[in-house]
């Protein structure tokens, strides 16, 4: 019987308790990678001897580094300031640590420096300052540069016990706001953060329920340091006029604003919006980078789009002359709100915004977005439009809604992107053997003869030959040989027979291959040749990288796509 | 209205369209082409693991959808599903990478739920035996990584 592709033991280990986790790390190798994650992300302790014992173990130095929870589950333990030292030095990506720990032989003072250095990350305070927030603000909260805290406890540090003793967290500049649906965040928090912490540059909240009802809206003050704003989470349902109203006051200075719409249905009685999306990024006049994600809205005709404003939306991004200083845009959505609209040639943006860009993404659809599409498949279309990209330096387009015949041309994005450093190409076909350089021969247009690109993120790409659908040979070798500067390759579900990727002499910082293996196909490993060993492996049969050095190759090198020939005959 | 599904052995399957859009795979790729006749080819899938499948999903086609993924993670798995489930492990781990490639969570959720619970309190080597894992960790590796993970056995 075939192996379960390491996603699918990730999903089955992630179900599995703790205590049965023991067991799962010696069973193979590649058991041992993926259970390994999940056993030390949250550690519980339940004896001062298992607190020693994982002293010792966390000394190796292997696995400290994935640690991120700790529970003590028993008074019996206490530390020293070695002890702490030691558990602080090896655990640098700790979050939380729960529970009171009685302090031997320490100085109180020194304790809290101590681990305020070492637990950079840390967003939870230890249990002996978690029991009393309140107290461990006042003390440490003016060194933080940084916290993570839920919004039931920060409501009560802030409001309850920092703002009516007027205190401030001055050196605070990145706030991030995590909701459990206990206490959502709301505005009387938000506007104590405005108070207290003058210099928050970067906030990160949800927003999961409407405005305080009797916030006074010619009351609020705004906070001009905020330039960087992510919404992570927004739910429509409770209405999103008065929010995208409040937004607009509060934070009037953003230059990036991010968020994640999380529903398609909004409250039925909800008409005519006075401030949508187009109302709030049109007084955002320093407004730089803008990134919508409607990944959970799957229903055309949603009343989402109708609160977004997104026709005056679409109407004021792709106006010219230009009234916004927008660089970095991305919108991606499952659907096509537009798609019983017609008279545009593109979903969302023209290709002349585009052109304007540095950074851009988008769910292309087949029909609307030929301006980008028809420029970058092979065999081009006739004629080809005329529009550079020549500003662009970051491309993450998602072409999941192209008919199967449809390849990517890597050469025309060599071409008319001259400047692009990070390409993600999600969903798309390509041909698996493309030769740039001999491509531009060809077109006699060799004067180019190599590319900047730094970065290629390839993600439910299909290496099959225009003809066919069946999946062929991905030869990353010709693309690999014509970027010189490329170091950074992430192949993520990709499918094809066999891997080849020949460049004896390269080195790379990061190659990840993360795959997930179909029912019924044969997995084959990768063979990793490093050194620069000269003789040439490549193939047809078996999948190869060979290279000089590989900073870091991604633990899930086995799985790999070979498909039997009955599937496509 | 209904929607024709091929398997990757041929067979043709004509199954309700809110049936069949319980795979978002396929909800997605219904949007994109609109109505029309032609079968949809799921070249990952067979027969007679497309025929379960389309069973879990008319049996569950009232369900409602929670995208919670706590929530999901944490119900028991019903008795339905329990019998549903009773099948010989190679057929369990098709089902499995079916619900993956269709992306239809909830049955992923049941599938996976259920080899974990056959995970439960059980050694390595019964681990290796159930899931036919070969080891292929020397007996130096080994002997690592329970050095560096002996605090866990120490309870």
């Amino acid at each position: 019987m075939r192996e379960l592709p390491n996603e699918i033991i990730q999903q089955i280990l992630s179900r599995t308790p703790r205590r049965d986790l023991v067991p799962c790390i010696t069973t193979s190798r590649q058991w041992h990678q993926v259970a390994i994650h999940r056993f030390y992300d949250r550690i519980e302790l339940n004896s001062l001897a298992q607190f020693k014992a994982l002293l010792r173990c966390l000394s190796y130095g292997t696995h400290g580094s994935l640690v991120h929870h700790i529970r003590f589950n028993t008074a019996e333990i206490t530390f020293t300031q070695d002890e702490f030292d030691t558990l602080a030095r090896w655990t640098p990506n700790l979050l939380t640590c729960d529970y009171t720990v009685q302090l031997r032989e320490m100085d109180q003072e020194k304790f809290a420096k101590l681990f305020v250095h070492r637990w950079k990350k840390l967003t939870l305070l230890p249990g002996w300052h978690a029991d009393k927030p309140s107290e461990w603000m006042m003390a440490l909260g003016p060194q933080l540069t940084q916290i993570t805290l839920d919004s039931l406890r920060f409501h009560t540090v802030c409001c309850v016990t920092l703002l009516p003793a007027n205190f401030s967290l001055g050196n605070l500049t990145t706030v991030t706001i995590k909701d459990f649906g206990r206490l959502p965040t709301n505005t009387p928090l938000l506007e104590a953060l405005s108070q207290m912490c003058p210099n928050i540059s970067t906030l990160t909240f949800d927003i999961m329920e409407p405005p305080e009802e009797d916030l006074d809206f010619d009351a609020v003050q705004p906070a001009l340091s905020v330039v960087s704003l992510t919404i992570s989470k927004f739910d429509p349902q409770i209405g999103t006029n008065w929010w995208f109203e409040y937004l607009q006051l509060k934070y009037p200075r953003l230059t990036y604003l991010s968020f994640k719409i999380m529903d398609d249905y909004i409250d039925g009685n909800y008409e005519d919006p006075t401030s949508t999306l187009y109302t709030l990024v049109k007084n955002l006049t320093d407004l730089e980078s803008l990134h919508i994600n409607l990944q959970q809205i799957t229903n055309p005709q949603s009343d989402v789009f109708e609160a977004l404003d997104i026709e005056s939306f679409r109407l004021w991004l792709n106006t010219s002359p230009r009234t916004h200083r927008i660089s970095s845009f991305s919108w991606f959505c499952p659907c096509n709100p537009f798609s019983l609209t017609s008279g545009h040639p593109y979903t969302m943006t023209s290709a002349a915004t585009a052109s304007q860009l540095s950074s851009f993404g988008q769910t292309l659809y087949n029909n609307r977005d030929g301006w980008l599409l028809d420029w970058i498949r092979s065999p081009q279309r006739h004629p080809v439009p005329t529009t550079t990209f020549d500003k662009l330096v970051t491309l993450d387009v998602d072409g999941r809604f192209l008919s199967l015949t449809y390849r990517v041309d890597m050469t025309s994005i060599f071409i008319r992107m001259p400047k692009l450093l990070y390409l993600t190409l999600r969903n798309f076909s390509m041909t698996g053997n493309e030769d740039p350089a001999t491509k531009l021969v060809m077109m006699d247009d060799s004067r180019r003869c190599s590319h900047p690109l730094r970065s290629l993120h390839l993600c439910h790409v299909s290496a099959s030959p225009s003809n066919t659908l069946e999946p062929h040979t991905l030869d990353m070798t010709a693309i690999l040989d014509f970027c010189p500067d490329l170091d950074q390759l992430l192949l993520f579900n990709c499918l094809c027979r066999n891997l080849i990727i020949d460049c004896p002499q390269r080195a790379f910082s990061q190659v990840s291959i993360l795959s997930f293996v179909p029912e019924g196909i044969q997995c084959n490993q990768v063979r990793l040749i490093l050194d620069g060993k000269s003789h040439s492996p490549a193939s047809e049969s078996s999948s190869v990288i060979n290279c000089k050095a590989i900073d870091r190759f991604d633990s899930e090198a086995y799985i790999h796509l070979s498909l039997p020939q009955q599937h496509y005959s | 209205m209904s929607v024709r599904l091929l398997s990757s052995d041929s067979e043709d399957f004509t199954v309700a369209k809110e049936v069949a859009e319980r795979s978002m795979l396929i909800k997605n790729m219904l949007e994109d082409v609109g109505d029309n006749d032609n079968p949809i080819p799921l070249p990952n899938v067979t027969a007679k693991i497309l025929r379960k499948v389309i069973e879990w999903c008319e049996h569950h086609l009232g369900d409602p959808v929670t995208n919670d993924e706590n929530e999901r993670r944490n119900t028991e798995i019903d008795e339905w599903d329990q019998k549903f489930m009773e099948v010989d492990q190679e057929t369990l781990f098709d089902i499995i990478l079916a619900a993956n490639y269709l992306d239809i969570k909830p049955l992923l959720d049941v599938g996976c739920k259920t080899v974990a619970n056959m995970i439960k309190g059980k050694t390595a080597e019964e681990i290796r035996k159930i899931f036919n894992i070969v080891n292929d960790l020397t007996p130096e590796e080994e002997a690592q990584i329970r050095k560096e993970n002996e605090w866990a056995e120490d309870r």
